[in-house]
């Protein structure tokens, strides 16, 4: 959902996965209207499939993180050349006869409902995992060593989805995370049993086998040869 | 090759003291002065550098093959390009600085790097085509010229070696 925003002047979301385009750094603050500020730590494009089913971009939208809308500017989308309807309720983005976007009013804010277009993939990912590729496959905290060193053209931090070749080269197993020690309380509650075997030497009874039973509470051992 | 370019001598070598690393090898090292550090047989822990390189060379060149989809033969040509990426790569050990920044002592440049595999136009020198054949053909990227400038490519119609630097790549499409 965004609203649509006759006060706001610039375009503002907080979600970075929006972006088509992407550039971080410090942008300053966003004066907001109850007074208060937030950080703008990006700036970039963002594509929009809105309602009516076509593609709106939006160019230089802020990255405010703070912010808990995602705001329109009026004034913006009237620089771009395109047309608001605002009346009984409703809101209508025109572009000469095309429209574009519809939009109602809900407790005092125009909304519309719009879809970040998929198609046009995000940039920035694309961008890392190509520099992911290039240099071998290399992992995401090497990456970042290098991204923050500005030594790779166009790559500032670096956030890599899961690559099906770095499974096929580099998958472990699993760690064994050390659970808490959670003891049985009550005697015989759990007993953990195991056979070991078959030895190579038969025992004076003719056994290759031998069981072991441990209660959890106790630590009790009982052995037994088969 | 490698004193001469540092201006340096080498002065310890750390082996595990594989069968190989004994005779002519050892007898070198005596010859040039060269300590030659082995651990008790048996013992890969105490070589852990060198070790622990292997693991990662071979998990790489494993990603390097399975996304190029060429067989398992190209390994060789997998593992040069691996070493050229890794000495480009940073080290934790180095505090994250670059090898090949530290052992050149001068900025290195990423520009070059093309993804392992990918698809690309080698230009025909003009003495090997006449004047209606093709300028181009379709290689397959598998690696950077290490004494030369360039990179190298394989192709799949000749099955032959290419070294070239006059190459359009074909973003995105591998193979």
């Amino acid at each position: 959902m965004w609203i649509i925003d006759s006060g706001a002047t610039l375009h503002v979301t907080p979600r970075k996965e929006f972006f088509t385009s992407y550039t971080s750094g410090d942008f300053g603050v966003l004066k907001m209207g109850n007074d208060g500020e937030s950080k703008v730590i990006g700036v970039g494009d963002v594509c929009l499939q809105t309602n009516m089913g076509v593609q709106l971009l939006l160019k230089g939208v802020k990255h405010a993180p703070d912010v808990r809308f995602n705001l329109i500017s009026v004034q913006l989308l009237d620089d771009c050349g395109y047309d608001n309807h605002f009346g009984s309720s409703k809101w209508k983005l025109t572009k000469g006869n095309l429209v574009m976007a519809r939009g109602e009013k809900q407790s005092k804010l125009y909304w519309t409902k719009a879809l970040v277009a998929k198609d046009s993939v995000n940039a920035m990912y694309m961008e890392a995992s190509l520099w992911h590729r290039r240099l071998g496959h290399i992992s995401e905290k090497g990456l970042n060593c290098l991204a923050k060193k500005d030594v790779l053209m166009g790559l500032r931090n670096a956030e890599l989805e899961k690559c099906s070749h770095c499974m096929a080269g580099k998958q472990t197993r699993v760690s064994f995370k050390k659970h808490p020690p959670s003891r049985k309380s009550e005697l015989l509650e759990l007993v953990h049993s195991d056979v070991c075997g078959p030895l190579k030497v038969k025992s004076f009874s003719g056994a290759l086998y031998f069981v072991t039973f441990i209660d959890d509470c106790s630590r009790k051992l009982w052995v037994y040869a088969l | 090759m490698v004193e001469r370019q540092s201006d340096k001598k080498l002065k310890c070598i750390h082996s595990d003291n594989g069968g190989e690393y004994r005779g002519p090898f050892d007898i070198y090292c005596r010859q040039h002065g060269i300590r030659h550090e082995k651990t008790p047989p048996k013992t890969p822990q105490l070589n852990d550098l060198a070790e622990r390189m292997n693991k990662t060379l071979v998990e790489r060149v494993t990603c390097m093959l399975s996304e190029a989809k060429l067989p398992k033969h190209f390994w060789g040509e997998a593992l040069l390009a691996t070493v050229h990426v890794i000495n480009l790569s940073p080290a934790v050990a180095l505090n994250t600085e670059v090898p090949d920044k530290i052992w050149f002592g001068k900025n290195v440049s990423y520009d070059h790097l093309r993804v392992f595999g990918y698809r690309a136009f080698v230009h025909v020198p003009k003495d090997e085509r006449s004047k209606l054949d093709k300028k181009t053909r379709q290689c397959i990227f598998i690696g950077y010229g290490e004494d030369e400038f360039g990179y190298r490519f394989y192709d799949p119609i000749e099955k032959k070696l290419v070294k070239s630097r006059d190459v359009q790549f074909m973003k995105d499409q591998t193979n």
